[in-house]
């Protein structure tokens, strides 16, 4: 498959699947045993942990993801985003706060024959935490 | 033959980001950034109070290294014809004043995945994301206490 087929079907997974909330889609844009390096707490394997995953985020965080820059090599696909959520139902035990947070993260995707077949990721998880008021901001710290 | 150029140009990307972390970085040959770095270096990622160019990166660089006394293990690399992308870990002792993070002297890992525009053979402008929730939780709480990939996609 091309660059440009991977790419696209990346752009899917962020603009249908997680924006607009076809968790379904993930049926065709990810193959059936797909590999999960940053899991969730509490996602299963394959490619229903994948879906597993992006129900959790949706009922948690209502989240909503710019595609910031895109960088793509043949079987590879990074992705810089924003994601501007709010926190409106519980995860991993916290009780939603109703507070917005606006992060930045970066996933490597694998891709196989267009699909999505395995994934990395870091994400700005301590603005993520501060923003929520689950950690304390250190005194200079940036915003 | 614009596939096989496209390739090399890959491979060249990675190569000089493969040697800016482990012989610039790892090797403390901060001298040599300006082999591997453009003169008007543009970080989008720059620190507080970071200076602009070349020079706002040597300081950043010795920031990171007065903090953390820092070794770069190199996870993966992904490059086009213009960018590379090298996810990494880093392992360290937390001894220096970090971002407003008082030193532990304790060990540290973080993980990040930084982007960069590469320009003449150089690193011409630079975006990343690192975990930064190791130095705010501490190290106490039992291991899957605290929440971990939330917000992720």
């Amino acid at each position: 498959m091309s660059v440009e087929t991977d790419t696209a079907t990346i752009r899917r997974y962020y603009e249908e699947v997680l924006n607009g909330r076809d968790v379904d889609l993930l049926d065709r844009l990810a193959v059936a045993d797909y590999r999960e390096h940053d899991p969730l707490p509490g996602q299963g394997d394959d490619r229903d942990g994948l879906k597993q995953r992006v129900r959790m985020l949706i009922d948690a965080f209502d989240p909503q993801f710019t595609v910031e820059d895109l960088v793509a090599e043949p079987g590879k696909v990074v992705v810089r985003w924003t994601h501007a959520g709010r926190h409106v139902g519980a995860f991993m035990g916290i009780p939603a706060t109703g507070r917005t947070f606006r992060i930045a993260g970066i996933d490597i995707h694998r891709l196989e024959d267009g699909r999505m077949a395995e994934h990395w990721h870091v994400i700005d998880q301590l603005a993520f935490l501060q923003q929520l008021g689950l950690v304390p901001a250190p005194e200079g710290a940036p915003a | 033959m614009r596939t096989k150029s496209e390739a090399e140009r890959r491979e060249q990307n990675k190569r000089l980001v493969r040697r800016y972390k482990l012989e610039v970085l790892n090797g403390r040959r901060i001298e040599d950034l300006s082999q591997v770095a453009a003169q008007d270096y543009l970080d989008h990622a720059a620190f507080p109070g970071q200076a602009a160019g070349l020079e706002g990166f040597r300081d950043r660089l010795e920031l990171l290294i007065r903090a953390f006394d820092p070794r770069w293990t190199v996870m993966d690399l992904v490059a086009d014809a213009d960018r590379a992308v090298v996810r990494w870990v880093l392992h360290g002792i937390h001894q220096g004043m970090f971002l407003g993070f008082a030193p532990t002297g304790g060990p540290i890992r973080l993980d990040g995945i930084d982007m960069y525009r590469i320009r003449d053979g150089k690193l011409a402008e630079h975006w990343n994301v690192v975990d930064l929730s190791p130095l705010a939780i501490p190290t106490a709480l039992p291991a899957g206490a605290a929440p971990t990939g939330a917000g992720a996609s």
